[in-house]
Formats: C-alpha cells, structure tokens, sequence
C-alpha cells in the first residue's frame, strides 16, 4: 500500500511507482518509459515528489514502495516539467507543436504535409501519434525561451522499409532498448557523446549492413517521427482499424492492420497478441499492403477457351468446373490444399473430395507437413506439436534444431530471449549466424545428415547414465525396454562419428537437457534434410520423455495455416482430427455427420500426387495454392482448376482459374503452430470479383448438387466444424486428449533408411504466400533477405 | 592485425566487463579500433558490434580511424597561445593540407591540438610523437618534417 497524491494504492512488488500510478489511471508525462522495457530515466519528465527522498525522483526509475507517500502533480513540479519539456523541444522542431494555427492545421492541413524533411510548420509524418505533442498538450506549454538549434543531420533512407530523421530524435533511447533487451538484435546503439550523440551503428553503416531485421519494433515505439514507415508514413490516420491474425507465418501475430480508402494501408502489432505480445516481423509489420493491393491480384474468373484464359462469370466457370469434374473416377482425381487456406476452407475441401469426389486424394501443399504430422500422429496420436510460446518463455532448456530462426519465424526469438534472461540455456543445433549466436548459449554446428547420430548420443548417455525419469517413463510410456535394447550395443563414440563433435561436447549437451525437466525443444524443415526425417522428430520426443514431461515439443511449421490444414482433415489418411481413414467409429460418426459415405481407400500424398500426375494417373488436379514448384509434371493432366490470388505460371496450363482471396479480405480462422485457433477478420472488401476459397468450393458442391454445403457464413462452416471435429471447440488453444501411454521409439528401428520425402518441393523459408514468392511483390523484402539468406 | 587482436581477446579470456580493457588493449597494440577489431571483439564477447562502437565512442580516448604514423601536436595552452602558436597552427594546416583531427593522405603525420602539455617554458610548443619541440617557428617546421618522412620510408617494407 502506498498513497499517491492523497489516494491510497495497492501496488505489486517489483513495480515502479510510475507503473503504479498508471494502474490506477493517474497519468504521469512520460516519455522515455516503455511497459516491455526496463526503466531508463533518461527523459525526466516523469519526476515527483516522494516524502523523505531528497529532490525530484522520476518516477519511471524509483520503486514502488511500501508507505511511500507520492505526489505526481503540483505547480512546482509541473514548472519544473515545463523547463524540462522546453529543454527538450529546443532540440526538435518544435513549430508544429508551438504555432499559433495548430488547431486550423490539424483540422484542414493548411500547411503541404509532406515533404522529404520535417522542420518549420510542415507536418510530421508522426503528427498523429506523437507522444510529444501529448505530453506538449498536456503540460500547456506555449514558448519556448530556449533559442532553437536544428541538428541538420542527413536524412537517412537508404535502408529498406523505414526512414530516419535523427533531427526529431529526442534520444529517449527506446529504439535501442527494444532492439536489445526485446528483440535481442542490438542493431542499433547509442553513438558518440555530448551534444554529438546520436543513435547510429557501428561506423556508420548502413542498417542492411549492420545485421538489423527490419522487425519495425523500433519503429512502433519511437514518441516522435524520427523512424517512420516508408510505406506509410504519409497517410495520416487510418479510417479505420481491424484486429486480424497475420497468415505470413506460423507464428499467429496478432495485427491491427489500417484500411483507408478501401485499401490496406498499414500494419502494426497487437499489443494484446497471445503469440507476439506487440512484436511483427518484417514480413507482417511492413510487406502485408504491398502485398495485397499489388496490381497484378486476380480479380474475376478465368477460363481455357480455344487454347487461352479468359475471363469468365462465377456461374459459367463454376458451372465448367462442376461438368468437368463429374466425369472421372474418385481415384483420378487429387486435391492440394493451400497451407494458407483458413480452417474453413480446408474443412471445405477436404470435405468436398471425400463426399462430393469420393476420394481420399487430398494433402497439404507442403514437403515439411507429412513427416511432422505422421511422426506427431504416432507419437501423441495428433500432428500437432505439443509445446505452447509460453511453454518457451518458461523453459528451462531449449533447443533449436534444424531452423533458421530468425529469418524463418523472428517472433519467436522474443521469447527465446525472454526464457533466457530467465535463466533458461539455449542450444542451437544447426545453422548459424552473428546474431543467432548471441542468442544462445550453446552452438553445436551439426549438419542434418549428423541430426540422428546426435540425438542418438545423447539418448545413450541419458538411458546409461539412468538420467530419465524413471516414475514417468514406468507409468506413462511404452517401449522403455527395447529403446533400452536398442542402445545398449551401441558404440557412443562410433555412432556419434559422423556429426563431427567429441564425445566430451555430446556430454556436455546432454548435460544440459539434465538439468530439469521443464524443456522445450523447436525444430524445423532442415530435418527434411536428414536421411530420415521422421527418425528425428522420434528421437527428439523420446528425450522429452526421458525427462518426464510429453510437453515442450514444438514443429516450426513454415506456412500460416499448415497447423490447421493438417487439423481439418486435409490429409490423405487422416480425416478431421487425425482420425484415421480406416477408423471406423470415425467413419461413421462423419457419415452420419456429413449423410454421406466416406471412400474407404486411403488417398496418396502430395507428392505422390504429382508424380501420379507425371504418369498420366491422375486425370484432374484441383490446386488451392496457387502454384506448385514443379509444373512439368502436370502437363499430362487433363484438367486442372486454381485457386490463387496472383498469376502464377500454373496459367499456362490450367484450364480454369478462381480468384480468391487475400487473408485481409476474410473472415475465418486460422491456426498456429502452438495450436492456437485465431480469427482472420475482413479488414477489407475481396478485389474485384474474388471470393474466399470456402465460397467457391460451396459454389462448385451446388452446382454438383451435393449435399452439406449451403453455408452462408465462415461462421457457420467454423460451427460445423466444432461439431464434427473433435479437436476443435472453439477459438485458442485446442489441446490434444493425452495419450494415457507414450511410446518411445528404439533407436535401430527406422534408422538410417533412406526416406522417399521429396526435399525440394517447398523451401524452408516462408517466402512464399499463396503459391507468389512474397520477395517478387514487395522490393525491398528482396533487398533484405538477399543480403541474410546471402542469395 | 588480425592475429594481434585474436591474441588480446585470448588474453582477456573468461574476464568479466572485459570489453574496455580490451578495446583499449587493441588501440594501443594497433593504434585505433579498427571495424574488423570490432566485429572480431562482438563475436567473442556476445555484445553486437553497435553497441561495442556505441560504448567505445562514450569515451575520447579512443579512435576509429588509422592514425597517421606520427602524430603532431600543437598546444594551444594559454602560455603558447600568446607565443604565437595559433599562427603556428595555421601554418602547419596549411604546409600539410589537413585539419585537426585529420591524417595527411599518405597515413604520414596526423595532427592535434592539446591544451597546455606542462612545459610552458619551452612555448610555442609542438610535439612530434614523444619529441618536443620548444620555441617552435615555421622556419623549423620544413626540417623536422622531412625528417621524419625520412625515416618512415626505410620502415615501410616491414609492414604488411
Ligand atoms: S528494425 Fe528491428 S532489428 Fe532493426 S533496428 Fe529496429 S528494432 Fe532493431
Ligand atoms: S529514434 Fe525515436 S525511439 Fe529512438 S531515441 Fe530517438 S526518439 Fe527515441
Ligand atoms: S512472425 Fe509470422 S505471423 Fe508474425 S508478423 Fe511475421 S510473418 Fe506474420
Ligand atoms: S519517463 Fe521517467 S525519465 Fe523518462
Ligand atoms: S601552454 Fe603550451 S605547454 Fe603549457
């Protein structure tokens, strides 16, 4: 308890008295503080009185304590805020914030706002968001009596994405914490001394050079207008703001996306996100506009009349597609559901091929998505993983294994980085570079071809050094003895060989994973690269196991709907919850469900799709993603319907192109690769004639008259969905039934079998959207990731 | 360089908060903080070569650039002010072509001002790396330089 300005207050132990005040709806100026950074007190604005503490303590560095009596507002401290304002704004242009027409201007923009460089009356691309003015406004400042001193720094916009204009710079130093403590970068640093100090990098470089991410995070914190957008920097205030979930990734960012005049103008995290907590990506935070309003968009149907494409009414080619469809057999026919389809569209189409085609032919378009579901089936009897971003946060030990993380899924590296401020070590097993390694506490350069030898080190030395939780693995899993067995022959130094590492160093790492059992291990597609992909992800459960705890496993699935795709039955053996094709109860349950009969054969996968395709076996293809890396398998088909947002050079071949959606133009729900169902909402209207994928596949199941398709909302086909799939009953994390025994897998069963999994067909990377690679739309991406993926 | 700034990091091994030691170390044993010194001190101490420039710049006694190899110095304490000195500086400007804080082209003599070096008895003063030169004059400053070039032209072949 402590009493501010009179009032009493409860307050938390740790907290500042700055953040006890703002609890309780007391404002205090403010401008160097910031709720995800630690305390600074470089601005001193926020000082106050406290009772027995000598002068002005800011309030954003003094704790909270008990029986303090605090004051946060009297004439002396609102004088002495003022000198400190004024002392601050003799620095930074301050004319927009003094003149005399200010309220004129903010109302008709008499003055042309937009100009390379921000000085006299002429706007700042910040003038609606600007903390300075806030706290200007606040504290009535009207002159200043300080001569002004313009820094007459240059501009700096020769990096991608944002601009840099250190003269409105007030040196609060947020850009650099957030870049540090956050995102775990420092990219950026103070430079110099005195009156030369300047936020800046090494030597001056620029930032492409200098290893920043172009996360934006600097960007979103910054009180002034000295980092600003590019992009959109010059719109002004959006008309409006819709909350929606980024589908770039697997992440699950929460946005808040801006839409002005119909387009998409802006992206911004959602402070609120479970996932990022206020952090984006360079993709989310500033390539998402670029990206959906590119001219090049679909915007009506498109038909093979006489040899070429043209376009077409939605009845017409629908009615086409419904004709044409209906004349093969279910077993030529084979359907590839976009990674980036949301829930509702791959429960759609899954649905589509098993009751309208009658075929088990359907697979997500993605080479990582069939051994990370298959291996997490066996396992935990869903192809999920098992770990949450919280269980990251709170772990103890962490491996990365197989990921370019930071480029691959950035997000995740902010609560990489919280964990081990928390204490927690993190191994990095795989790909290195500069900034990664500052991340981590423990690299181990292993190549995929030494990802099974390693792993199978490290279980040797936890089952002969009976460092396993023994309780665990009697009560909870099966295979114990064999996977014993299996280890017992071995040779650790000789099975180790081939990775390349000293026995002394596997022990250490192994060590490491000793410690406790509160682990989290996050792996990723470079285990596509091993001999046998799914003898990885078995091994790296059996540690889990080992350690006590199914928990903690977690696949980084590339694409921003993989997780559900999978989850919605869009699976060749799988229907809706990972119940097998040849289950039965579930069979039935569904028919009864769907008043349908559900094809009994199990279907071939994606890849064996397009070989089967290659062959001439099957007869019609129905792509949802837009493109597929390989076409030159496909010109035996006879018919092929798209999906897709852009062109794609499936043109030259498909007979009838649908325009869908952009994931900003629709409503749905997608899934996270913690599990996590989220909502997509329509930030904006379909271009042109486009509708989403759940329309049109409805649109093609009337015009076949099959039955169960008459929905006229997402929300409807999401209700649907809760009913029959048993996994899902709502929005957030779903969580699997635990099995009631694991099962551990020996070590000599699968191993060093060569695997049929076709590596090529996706690239590790999410560069691609909906089938487009994302850097062919936005520059600047291209100039950014060239320079990190050194391509 | 390269091996002499690999060796210091070695030195400083296991050291907490041993990032100006080592900074200091390195401007001593290589003449400034080179942007490979940098990078090379980043990987070991984990700290990204920012924020090792941002702290390194904190602090005037280090430089980023190559330091001329010898190093002029024209004090500009009272006593030598009022002997003239500042005309001294302008002449040395002017016959070397370069600004204070700046190098010559040829990495031969960098220049500097200092306030008072504690010999005021021999002002005007100027000193050439630990060489003092008392009562200096422009007429002096023609010999001494050569002098020096000198002597820098039979070193050369031993760098790298
Ligand atoms: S964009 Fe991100 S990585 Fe780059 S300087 Fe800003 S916070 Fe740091
Ligand atoms: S650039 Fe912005 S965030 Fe960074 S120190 Fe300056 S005012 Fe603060
Ligand atoms: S990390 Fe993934 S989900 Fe988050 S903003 Fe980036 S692309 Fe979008
Ligand atoms: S907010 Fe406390 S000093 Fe800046
Ligand atoms: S003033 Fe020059 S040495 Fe003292």
């Amino acid at each position: 308890m402590l009493t501010i300005n009179g009032k009493e207050v409860e307050f938390r132990e740790g907290a500042t008295v700055l953040e006890v005040a703002r609890d309780n709806g007391i404002y205090i100026p403010s401008l160097c503080a910031h709720k995800e950074l630690f305390p600074f007190g470089a601005c001193r604005l926020c000082l106050v009185k406290i009772e027995h503490m000598r002068g002005f303590p800011p309030a954003c560095t003094t704790p909270a304590a008990e029986g303090m009596k605090v004051i946060t507002e009297d004439k002396e401290l609102h004088n002495l805020r003022k000198n400190v304002l004024e002392l601050i704004l003799s620095e930074h242009p301050n004319s927009c914030l003094m003149c005399d027409q200010k309220e004129l201007c903010a109302k008709y923009y008499i003055c042309p706002p937009k100009s390379g460089r921000v000085t006299g009356c002429t706007f700042c691309p910040a003038r609606d968001r600007c903390e300075l003015r806030k706290v200007t406004e606040y504290l009535g400042l009207k002159e200043i009596r300080i001569p002004f001193k313009y820094k007459g720094l240059p501009m700096e916009r020769e990096d991608p994405f944002f601009d840099r204009d250190y003269n409105l710079c007030i040196l609060c130093g947020r850009c650099v914490r957030v870049c540090q403590e956050v995102r775990g970068i420092g990219a950026i640093a103070f430079t110099k001394r005195g009156h030369d100090t300047k936020i800046g990098t090494a030597f001056g470089k620029s930032y492409l050079d200098g290893g920043c991410r172009f996360c934006g995070a600097c960007v979103d914190v910054c009180p002034t207008g000295a980092l600003s957008a590019r992009g959109s920097k010059w719109h002004g205030l959006p008309e409006r703001e819709v909350t929606t979930t980024c589908a770039l990734c697997s992440v699950g960012c929460r946005l808040k996306l801006e839409a002005k005049w119909e387009k998409v103008m802006a992206a911004r995290p959602d402070e609120e996100g479970p996932a990022n907590h206020g952090q984006a990506c360079v993709k989310g935070r500033f390539c998402i506009p670029a990206l959906v309003n590119d001219a090049e968009r679909l915007k009506y149907p498109l038909i093979r009349k006489e040899g070429r494409l043209v376009p077409a009414g939605w009845e017409e080619a629908a009615e086409l597609v419904a004709k044409r469809l209906g004349r093969y057999s279910p077993k030529e026919v084979g359907f590839v559901a976009s990674p980036f389809l949301t829930n509702e569209a791959a429960y759609l189409l899954q649905k589509f091929a098993r009751v309208g085609m009658g075929t088990n032919n359907i697979d997500i378009a993605s080479a990582f998505s069939g051994p990370v579901i298959d291996a997490h089936v066996r396992c935990l009897g869903v192809g999920a993983g098992t770990g949450t971003i919280e269980d990251i946060e709170s772990a103890d030990w962490i491996i990365i294994l197989g990921a370019d993380i930071l480029t691959s899924h950035p997000v995740l590296t902010v609560s990489i980085n919280k964990a081990r401020r928390q204490g927690a070590t993190v191994c990095l097993i795989g790909p290195e570079n500069d900034i990664i390694l500052r991340m981590v506490d423990n690299l181990v350069p292993v190549q995929p071809s030494g990802y099974l030898p390693l792993l199978s080190g490290i279980l040797k030395i936890l089952v002969d050094r009976e460092a396993f939780d023994k309780d665990f693995v009697a009560s909870r899993c099966n295979g114990f003895e064999s996977l014993k067995r299996s280890l017992h022959d071995m040779d650790l130094e000789e099975t180790i060989a081939p990775c390349g590492l000293s026995v002394d160093r596997v022990m250490e790492l192994a060590s490491q994973i000793l410690k406790s059992k509160r682990g989290c291990i996050l792996y990723g597609s470079k285990i596509l690269e091993s001999s046998n992909p799914q003898q990885v992800i078995y091994l790296l459960f059996n540690i889990l196991l080992l350690r006590g705890s199914h928990l903690g496993l977690i696949p980084l699935r590339i694409a921003g709907n993989e997780q559900g795709a999978g989850d919605m039955g869009a699976l060749p053996n799988f229907l809706p919850g990972y119940r097998d094709v040849s289950d039965k109860d579930a069979v039935s349950e569904l028919e009864e469900a769907w008043s349908a009969k559900l094809p009994a054969e199990p279907g071939v996968s994606y890849s064996e799709m397009i070989r089967a395709a290659g062959k001439g076996a099957l007869k019609a293809l129905y792509i949802t993603s837009g493109s597929i890396p390989d076409k030159t398998h496909l010109s035996q088909v006879d018919f092929i319907v798209l999906h897709g947002i852009y062109p794609s050079p499936l043109f030259e071949i498909a007979d009838v192109v649908f325009p869908s959606v952009a994931f900003t133009e629709e409503d749905g729900t997608i899934t996270s690769l913690e599990r996590r169902v989220q909502r997509l909402a329509a930030v904006v209207k379909p271009v042109g004639m486009a509708l989403p994928d759940w329309k049109i596949i409805c649109l093609i199941a009337e015009k076949m008259k099959v039955a169960g398709f008459g929905f006229t909302s997402a929300e409807e086909v999401f209700d649907e969905i809760c009913r029959v799939n048993p996994l899902i009953s709502g929005h957030g994390i779903w969580s699997p039934r635990p099995l009631a025994k694991f099962a551990l897998t020996p070590v000599e069963e699968l191993m060093w079998k060569k695997s049929d999994v076709v590596s090529e067909e996706m690239p590790l990377y999410s560069l691609y959207y909906r089938g487009i690679d994302i850097t062919e739309k936005v520059h600047d991406l291209k100039l950014f990731y060239e320079r990190v993926l050194g391509g | 360089m390269q091996k002499t700034i690999e060796k210091i990091i070695k030195s400083h091994e296991g050291e907490k908060g041993s990032l100006i030691p080592i900074l200091q170390d390195v401007q001593r044993e290589c003449g400034y903080i080179s942007e490979e010194a940098v990078a090379a001190i980043a990987k070991d101490v984990k700290i990204s070569e920012h924020e090792i420039y941002g702290v390194a710049t904190f602090y005037a006694q280090f430089r980023f650039t190559k330091p001329g190899d010898h190093l002029i110095k024209v004090c500009v304490g009272t006593a030598c002010h009022v002997r003239g000195n500042s005309l001294n500086l302008m002449h040395i400007k002017k016959i070397l072509g370069i600004d204070e804080g700046e190098i010559t082209f040829d990495y031969r003599f960098g220049l500097e001002t200092v306030n008072c070096l504690g010999a005021c008895a021999l002002a005007p003063l100027v000193t050439v790396d630990d060489e003092y030169y008392g009562n200096f004059s422009p007429i002096k400053l023609k010999k001494i330089l050569s002098k020096y070039a000198k002597e820098k032209a039979g070193a050369e072949d031993e760098e790298d």
